[in-house]
């Protein structure tokens, strides 16, 4: 049995800087490549307004985690265990735990599903999914810095990939995007719940906070990571909407990547297979910091070696990715997903930062 | 420390590919689909394959075969073929004008559910069967390339204006727009485009006849860059420019109630040959004016054509929808053939050559 961890010995700690790859590179994932068409379904040629409202909304949120961990200093369990006792606190941290492990789980699923649909129809699900475990394990074993690493490449290395964007000008009309807001207030709201998909994931910073050097002072850089998600979907929402027009974008599943398929280089006929082979490196982040957060957390919360925790999540992993056959289970799971990380952040992430700020954060205050 | 080797050692292994793999030299690249009615239900499916010869220079095959869609067409080819087809070089999509006619949306779906096809391969027409079309000799290409880089080349000389699947897709899913592609025909052992095929959702309705490409490019594309026009004088001189650029601005008045359409064309361009003599103040004038009457009557002409169709390949339903606040697809369809539409032509001659 060992201690529930509160503080971090300092060899182990990362920069404060770090902290904007953390953020964007889990924000930035498999959401890229398809998040467009729920969107304009109903809002059409305003879609980047839910994008930049979505974006903001994250900022606050993010500035809303960042007091809760002020006042809790410490990470998510073990404000849960100080603000709801053990067995409550215990529960919300097995909710949070399994939550983290979905995403990894689900982002592996449908990058799995997308190279099934664009490269390799034959692609045997098991094979791959047992390599990126052993990736993962071998990964997230070495420690949290060598995580922050892979955030790090994962983030920069595929960076390229924006460029590719300027290839599809040619038929981009950016007159699409007009008359600006003539769709009703309530339509836009409802669409910004949709992005909720694409900006999934930062709430992991519940857990890595006590990693981050002078952690309180990394707000900054939390708040860049978000503003580069941010800027990078707008980017590519704009770019969406001036280059399909709109009943031709409705009938994409994944519209980032089919405006690839107009590009033409001289050495490759096909760009999808560069972009979605450079994807991998974008989506290993994403994996490794749930599947990271996700066996942090059993260690918090049952005491015992993060490593066998992380074993059995794996295992779990590669069931679940066998469990997981046809586009619609996938579907459907994303949509679940989506919808409880909706509620996560609009009622149980301000109630946590209430009844933190009452337990812990007054507290503090009066000594 | 020796785990951890193992363990990567382990993990190389996993990375042999298992997956069936396509090697150019193992399979046959289809370049060109060509498609023509047998009977209301069936097709006779041709496609291209371009045949690489050892002295280094290529001609075509083409295989045809009797089918309901393409990939049955395929699977019956695959039959008979010692390689298989794979269209990952899809150039070119050639239909039947009867077949058009009758509507693409059955045999468009393949382009739009292949992940392998490319929305930059040319979707085209031809009048003529389509089988003999592709199983012709023209140049030292396959015919697939040909047809493309002869399509290509037209547009970038500004002969044409762009069209591809992705374009063609584009208007065809847009509200307020509607689609058009090449005519392309055989002419003196050769393939070229005679004009450009119309179409009212998936079915082609009309077609435009060649000498009015120019025009009609001017009044599709917001900004024309290069092409070449030629105009008679009123003394039977004859005049041609080229380089031609310039824009194409449309403004909506009474956008809500009644819209009134005024098109604004400004083109500027060079003169490249006069059947006369010296080219004046006063010729030049002349010049201009007979090319803005000529651009005028035709591209009005062509107007009041698609309003008769109520197709909208111009796009005039987008611009008012990315203008108007109360869009109604349904209205505008009513409105749009009785809409009052007029055009506008302004040419500057900016240079005559090298001699006056």
């Amino acid at each position: 049995m060992k201690e529930l961890q509160r503080q971090i010995n300092p060899k182990y700690k990362v920069s404060g800087s770090l902290a904007f790859f953390l953020i964007c590179s889990i924000q930035i994932g498999v959401g890229v490549l398809g998040f467009q068409t729920s969107i304009v379904e109903r809002v059409g040629n305003d879609s980047w307004i839910p994008v930049l409202l979505a974006g903001l909304m994250i900022h606050f949120l993010i500035w809303m985690i960042y007091k809760i961990l002020k006042f809790g200093n410490g990470d998510l369990i073990t404000i849960h265990y100080d603000v709801f006792g053990r067995w409550i606190g215990g529960l919300f941290s097995f909710v949070w735990i399994i939550y983290f492990w979905t995403i990894g789980v689900i982002v592996l699923r449908t990058y799995l599903q997308v190279i099934q649909v664009w490269m390799f129809q034959e692609i045997n699900i098991i094979v791959v999914t047992l390599i990126f475990s052993l990736l993962l394990y071998y990964l997230i074993t070495g420690g949290f810095r060598v995580v922050v690493g892979v955030c790090f490449l994962g983030t920069v290395i595929p960076s390229y990939l924006i460029f590719s964007l300027f290839y599809t000008m040619d038929y981009t009309n950016f007159k699409r995007l007009l008359p600006v807001w003539n769709h009703s207030t309530t339509d836009i709201l409802l669409a910004t719940q949709e992005m909720t998909f694409s900006f999934i994931g930062f709430t992991v910073l519940l857990m890595y906070y006590p990693y981050l050097k002078k952690a309180n002072k990394t707000k900054l850089w939390g708040h860049g990571g978000n503003f580069l998600t941010l800027c990078l979907y707008i980017i590519i929402m704009v770019f969406s909407l001036a280059y399909y027009t709109k009943g031709h974008l409705l009938r994409q599943k994944w519209p980032t990547l089919t405006m690839w398929k107009s590009i033409e280089l001289p050495f490759v006929e096909r760009f999808e297979y560069i972009g979605i082979s450079s994807w991998a490196l974008i989506i290993l982040p994403n994996i490794c910091l749930a599947f990271w957060a996700a066996s942090r957390g059993a260690r918090q919360l049952f005491r015992f070696s993060q490593r066998k925790a992380l074993i059995i999540m794996l295992s779990l992993n590669l069931l679940a990715n066998y469990l997981i056959k046809t586009q619609k289970e996938i579907e459907t799971i994303n949509k679940l997903l989506s919808q409880f990380a909706f509620y996560l952040f609009l009622i149980y992430i301000p109630f946590l930062f209430i009844f933190s700020y009452l337990r812990l954060g007054r507290r503090k205050q009066h000594d | 420390m020796i785990k951890k080797w193992i363990s990567l050692l382990l993990i190389l292994l996993l990375l042999t590919g298992c997956l069936k793999k396509n090697i150019l030299d193992d399979v046959r690249l289809v370049t060109a689909i060509g498609y023509d009615p047998i009977n209301t239900e069936e097709l006779k499916i041709t496609t291209v394959v371009p045949l690489f010869r050892s002295d280094q220079s290529t001609s075509s095959e083409t295989h045809t075969d009797i089918a309901n869609i393409t990939t049955e067409g395929n699977k019956k080819m695959d039959n008979m073929s010692s390689k298989p087809f794979v269209k990952g070089k899809l150039e070119v999509i050639l239909y039947n004008k009867k077949l058009a006619e009758k509507g693409l949306l059955p045999i468009i779906d393949l382009l739009v559910r292949d992940p392998s096809i490319g929305t930059r391969a040319f979707l085209a027409i031809s009048d003529e069967e389509v089988n003999q079309l592709l199983s012709g000799q023209y140049s030292s290409q396959d015919n697939g390339m040909y047809i493309a880089d002869m399509i290509n080349q037209n547009i970038e000389l500004g002969l044409t204006p762009k069209m591809n699947l992705h374009l063609w897709l584009n208007g065809f899913y847009a509200e307020g727009s509607d689609p058009y592609a090449p005519i392309i025909n055989t002419y003196n052992q050769n393939v070229k485009i005679t004009g450009i095929a119309l179409f009212k959702d998936d079915k082609m309705v009309s077609d435009l006849p060649s000498d009015s490409l120019f025009t009609f490019k001017t009044l599709v594309q917001p900004k024309t860059k290069r092409g070449i026009f030629t105009a008679e004088l009123d003394n039977k001189e004859v005049v041609a420019i080229y380089k031609v650029n310039g824009k194409r601005t449309i403004k909506v008045k009474n956008i809500e109630q009644s819209p009134t359409i005024k098109v604004d064309i400004k083109l500027y361009g060079i003169i490249k040959e006069f059947s006369g003599e010296v080219v004046n103040d006063k010729i030049m004038h002349q010049i201009e004016k007979s090319i803005e009457d000529k651009i005028k009557t035709q591209a009005s002409e062509m107007i009041s054509q698609f309003q008769e169709l109520n197709i909208d390949p111009v796009g005039f339903g987008e611009e008012i929808r990315s203008k108007s606040r109360s869009w109604n697809q349904q209205q505008w369809n009513d409105k749009y053939p009785d809409c009052e539409i007029t055009v506008n032509v302004d040419v500057t001659i900016t240079e005559t050559g090298i001699v006056n």
